[in-house]
């Protein structure tokens, strides 16, 4: 079969930079459908692409997003999206600022801007594309890459990963979610949620990289890693209270299979007086 | 009970109060500071002022420099006019967010009180190790105008005009202090608020601006598409077409890297001018800047006591280097290089001097005291090469 691409279109078209498509994303790849989820996220919330949103992003595959999508943004340097985002919303208080980076980003080398920018409450919206790898070096380990998965920086077992959000909750984020790529149908409702907060909100979306550190670690296809995605999503129960112990918000994944376990919801919503 | 933004008078403060009364008056929007002695009282009394002013300033005490530095350039995207201050260590951090903002042409000042280094080095004794950092510290091809004040009112004037050129050219500015001049106290005199020249950047629907009575070329400095304001608003640190988007072709990077630095070397004349003394009958110039080169004057006050035909040469801007004044002040005389590094700033005075360079470097973390500089006039005078 041949695809007649010119007459190929996209549903949101209109809010994409045209002359930077095709992505640099692989095939199966999670970041293209999280792209989407937020730019319906953003609508959802009655935003208007020409002046009321700042999209910043970090460096990794992740940090390009914020050139392929049609509102005002700005790519950083590697882990440096958070104190950009601070500069802006400090600078224009009336912009709503979303972050759009990845685990390394966030989460190594910015680990340290993450605590800080959760701890001073800083409205903006910081969504992690967690796919437990650097996918644009080649697959390296990460901070939250999983003790018995392979990569080319694995000597025996990978250190323990983060819980992003064990981390953010613990770092005082007022809005902390997680829910996976295949949950496209219910994210766009939390990302709108997380935009309207006021306060540093924070979504950890598990994502993944079938190309690379899933054809290692089992789920070699976007297809699979969607199923997987589906199967081990698990809705929390906030009317139990130890649903926000650390065991219970942990992430559990199986080499051989994938994920077994993603605990997924919303673990905070706290409205905070408005740092603004 | 408020206060006015420009505190128009007279006053006896220190060097680093005049860099935040400076910034004050150029229009400052934003702060963003990580504490390190001895640039700490700058962002103390920017505190202690917003406090009191009616305008909306921002400041976010950050975790670190490298933070510091990349929230002030995101502040700037708003249209903001925005600076951070810090000292060796810290700028050593600074450098990866300094690369940033030239390469986007994020309008910023960042004032370097130095000390001596390297690593924690001298806390806090004078120094003027980061002559060459200023210039070459982050990685890549870049040039930002930097300026060396030497006493306290050019400490207030040159962080004005530090504003004013990184408004006009969508540059970073450095303004180099030490710890000499960020502790001296003595007369600053703020003029009136409106014989302060004031530069705001261009902007899409104002881009003619002018600077010291000139425009600035757009096709030069493009005016700044900020955040919020309606036109798509986009930049990369990677390397990137006019419209900011990422573009790593061969033609279109080697376009860019050239003029971002023509930017700066086609206005370097509406940057602080080097000062001249007693140059005209000198057998000898001095050349020096910040804190060193008041130490020089004085030596050439007691020189000429002596009969000695001493002159100076101060440097206001230090990048880009003032080539063409020092070809001529060299021409018949004798160049001596005074300054607290082991060797730095005698770097591109070599290159543009084409004989002998004199040098007395100090690297004890003390100012050279005026004797000390005199004696070795003496010994320069008297033939002694080393």
């Amino acid at each position: 079969m041949t695809i007649d691409f010119t007459k190929l279109h996209h549903n949101f078209e209109t809010s994409l930079t045209s002359k930077m498509l095709p992505t640099i994303w692989c095939s199966g790849c999670s970041l293209g459908s999280n792209l989407q989820s937020i730019i319906r996220g953003a609508k959802q919330a009655g935003y208007d692409f020409d002046h009321d949103i700042v999209m910043i992003s970090g460096i990794g595959c992740t940090g390009r997003a914020s050139g392929y999508v049609n509102i005002d943004g700005f790519h950083t340097t590697h882990g440096r999206a958070l104190p950009f985002a601070t500069g802006v919303k400090n600078g224009n208080p009336d912009l709503e600022v979303i972050v759009f980076s990845g685990d390394g980003d966030l989460f190594a080398i910015g680990g340290n801007h993450f605590i800080h920018t959760a701890r001073r409450g800083t409205d903006m919206t910081v969504i992690c594309n967690n796919n437990s790898t650097y996918g644009l070096t080649g697959g390296q380990a990460s901070a939250t890459s999983f003790e018995d998965t392979v990569t080319p920086t694995t000597i025996g077992k990978n250190d323990k990963p983060f819980n992003l959000v064990d981390l953010a909750l613990g770092a005082g984020a007022t809005f902390v979610a997680r829910y996976t790529t295949a949950q496209y149908n219910t994210l766009p409702r939390v990302i709108a949620q997380a935009m309207r907060h006021d306060g540093f909100a924070f979504i950890d979306l598990v994502s993944g990289c079938p190309a690379i550190y899933g054809k290692r670690n089992g789920y070699p296809t976007g297809e699979y890693m969607i199923k997987n995605f589906k199967e081990a999503s698990v809705e929390i129960d906030t009317s139990d209270p130890s649903y926000l112990l650390s065991e219970n918000t942990a992430i559990e994944f199986d080499r051989k299979v994938g994920y077994t376990k993603i605990p997924i919801g919303i673990f905070r919503s706290s409205t905070m007086e408005g740092k603004f | 009970m408020s206060e006015p933004r420009i505190l128009t008078g007279e006053h006896l403060i220190s060097g680093n109060e005049a860099v935040a009364e400076g910034a004050l008056a150029a229009g400052l929007q934003g702060y963003f500071g990580y504490p390190i002695t001895p640039s700490t009282s700058i962002m103390e009394r920017v505190i202690k002022r917003i406090q009191k002013i009616d305008d909306r300033i921002s400041f976010v005490q950050m975790e670190d420099e490298i933070a510091s530095i990349t929230a002030v350039a995101g502040c700037s995207w708003t249209r903001k006019k925005a600076m951070t201050a810090t000292s060796g260590p810290g700028f050593s951090l600074m450098q990866e967010g300094i690369g940033l903002a030239g390469f986007t042409e994020t309008p910023l000042v960042l004032v370097n009180v130095m000390r001596g280094g390297p690593s924690t080095g001298l806390p806090t004794f004078p120094g003027q190790q980061e002559t060459m950092q200023a210039h070459f510290g982050s990685h890549g091809d870049y040039l930002i105008p930097t300026l060396v004040p030497s006493s306290i009112q050019e400490c207030f004037d040159f962080t004005i005009e530090a504003f004013n050129i990184a408004e006009a050219l969508r540059t970073p500015v450095f303004v180099l202090s030490d710890q000499i001049i960020s502790v001296l106290k003595e007369r600053l005199i703020i003029p009136e608020a409106d014989e302060i020249e004031i530069v705001n950047r261009a902007s899409p629907s104002n881009p003619k601006i002018t600077f010291k009575g000139e425009e600035i070329d757009v096709d030069f400095v493009p005016p700044h598409n900020a955040f919020g304001e309606h036109e798509k608003s986009f930049a990369t640190g990677l390397s990137h077409d006019p419209s900011g988007h990422v573009d790593l072709s061969a033609d279109n990077y080697e376009q860019l890297i050239d003029r971002l630095h023509n930017k700066i070397m086609k206005y370097q004349h509406l940057m602080p001018q080097p000062d001249l003394f007693n140059i005209d009958d000198a057998e000898i110039v001095l050349v020096a800047f910040g804190s060193t080169a008041r130490a020089c004057r004085r030596a050439m006050i007691l020189a000429r006591k002596e009969g000695l035909k001493v002159g100076t040469f101060k440097i206001n801007t230090l990048w880009p280097f003032p080539k063409e004044q020092i070809e001529k002040v060299e021409q018949g005389r004798k160049i001596l290089v005074v300054e607290m590094s082991r060797g730095q700033l005698i770097w591109p005075v070599e290159r543009y001097v084409h004989k002998h360079v004199h040098h007395l470097a100090y690297y004890r973390g003390q100012i050279p005291t005026p004797s000390i500089i005199l004696d070795k006039i003496r010994k320069v005078l008297g033939g002694d090469n080393k």
